[in-house]
């Protein structure tokens, strides 16, 4: 028998193991095996590798692997739907916001086209009798939750569209000093990590470490590609959650001049 | 268990499916990944990570594919990205290795063994194939694995990996020559 035969047929018998060979092979190599004696001993040696290597012991789960676990997940949880509640209530703050400024500007443009009218509720100048910034007053109280406050029956001239009272929403703070993983809304604060996982443009992110966070931060970042740049990233939301959790700052701005994420570590 | 309950259940909020479904894979996970690695601590920091990023986009996941692929994917490029932030250090067991010549392999044990009484408590070729499991490539260490230990079929392994069944096939082959390289001067334990 050639020993090339042997050489081709020994590197058959790993896929003859798993019957994954063409008919065609499978019977040359099944034939092969009866009459080669060298051969058939590869065929056990490996074919006993393969079913010691599915009986390898396994180790065990450690006990507070599972508990450890479940607490990571619960504060991913917690974050996830505080996350959903603050944009919620954006959102609904927004729409009170629109509505309000939409309220202005119809009664604005509904009072400058009223002429003369006998609504007692209605200021009228005491001078001309001829209503001057005449205001339409209401007794009805707020029908959204900001805080404006509807025209009071009293002579007072309605603020102009651009001076609409503000909205309640919660006050974005600023970020906070170096360490802090504060998060805020974004448009108040652009520099703060933003909370959608959308990224729609390139972000450019600097992340600024402490002494005690900063070794496990370079371990993070260690394991992306690095240029002249920063640290190039493709999910770079995912991380800036995961270097704030860790302790560092984020500030974050969109750069057209690069060509991908990227994380600058400071 | 029904898988595709479960992942329903979690996609609002359940934590209890979560924990249901962590336990039906933690085992498994945590000795792939203790395969790959090598080391306990490093396979359950691995484990950990890889079921933290399915719960985090586990709202992405459409059923295309099975759970299991999902996970062992996800798990799979965890366990090659600590690989890869590894340096191989000194006193690590070396191995001459090239991909296209596998009876380049030998083993060489370190310094660093158990001792006569120890090796007498394990089984010889147990131990040794754990080495020489740790000694492959990433590339056929993964396959062997997902192959030999897990019971993949190939299919799935192709879908896990990214790439064809015919690459599955033929890194399966040379991984398996590969392991015959190692072990061949300790092949009396094994036949």
């Amino acid at each position: 028998m050639a020993k090339s035969d042997c050489k081709n047929i020994i590197n058959l018998i790993p896929l003859y193991i798993d019957n994954m060979l063409s008919e065609e092979e499978t019977d040359i190599v099944g034939q092969h095996l009866e009459t080669c004696e060298h051969c058939k001993n590869e065929y056990k040696f490996m074919a006993s590798l393969t079913k010691e290597t599915k009986k390898l012991d396994e180790i065990e789960v450690s006990s507070d692997f599972h508990k450890n676990l479940m607490a990571k997940a619960e504060q991913k949880s917690r974050t996830k739907k505080a996350r959903k509640f603050i944009l919620l209530r954006r959102a609904g703050a927004g729409v009170c916001a629109a509505a309000v400024i939409a309220l202005c500007v119809v009664t604005y443009n509904g009072l400058n086209n009223q002429q003369e009218s006998t609504n007692p509720d209605e200021y009228i100048s005491p001078t001309s009798g001829v209503s001057q910034n005449p205001v339409k007053l209401t007794n009805e109280a707020p029908s959204t939750q900001s805080d404006v406050s509807a025209p009071k029956a009293q002579p007072k001239p309605i603020e102009t569209p651009q001076e609409a009272p503000q909205t309640p929403t919660e006050t974005p703070e600023a970020p906070s000093g170096g360490g802090s993983s504060a998060v805020c809304v974004e448009e108040a604060c652009p520099s703060a990590i933003s909370l959608d996982d959308t990224v729609s443009t390139y972000t450019v992110a600097t992340v600024t470490a402490n002494d005690d966070n900063r070794e496990v931060i370079e371990q993070t970042l260690s394991k992306y590609e690095k240029d002249e740049t920063g640290y190039k990233v493709d999910d770079i939301n995912a991380l800036l959650r995961q270097l704030a959790e860790m302790g560092a700052t984020v500030e974050t701005r969109t750069d057209s001049t690069v060509t991908q994420n990227y994380i600058i570590l400071e | 268990m029904d898988e595709s309950k479960l992942i329903k259940r979690i996609k609002t909020g359940d934590m209890d499916a979560f924990s249901q479904l962590v336990s039906a894979y933690e085992k498994k996970a945590i000795n792939y990944a203790y395969r790959m690695l090598n080391d306990a601590s490093d396979a359950e920091d691995a484990a950990q990570e890889a079921f933290l990023k399915v719960f985090d986009k586990i709202d992405t996941f459409r059923e295309k594919s099975t759970f299991s692929t999902w996970f062992y994917t996800v798990l799979n490029n965890v366990c090659l990205d600590i690989l890869r932030k590894r340096s191989r250090t000194a006193d690590t067991v070396s191995i001459n290795q090239t991909s296209s010549d596998d009876d380049e392999y030998e083993l060489q044990l370190e310094d660093n063994s158990p001792g006569p009484y120890e090796q007498l408590q394990k089984n010889e070729a147990q131990r040794l194939l754990q080495e020489a499991i740790a000694q492959l490539s990433d590339e056929h260490r993964t396959i062997i694995i997902m192959r030999d230990i897990n019971g993949f079929e190939y299919e799935e392994i192709a879908k896990i990996t990214g790439v064809s069944l015919g690459t599955v096939k033929s890194r399966l082959s040379r991984a398996r020559l590969a392991l015959r390289s190692i072990l061949k001067e300790n092949r009396e334990l094994f036949t």
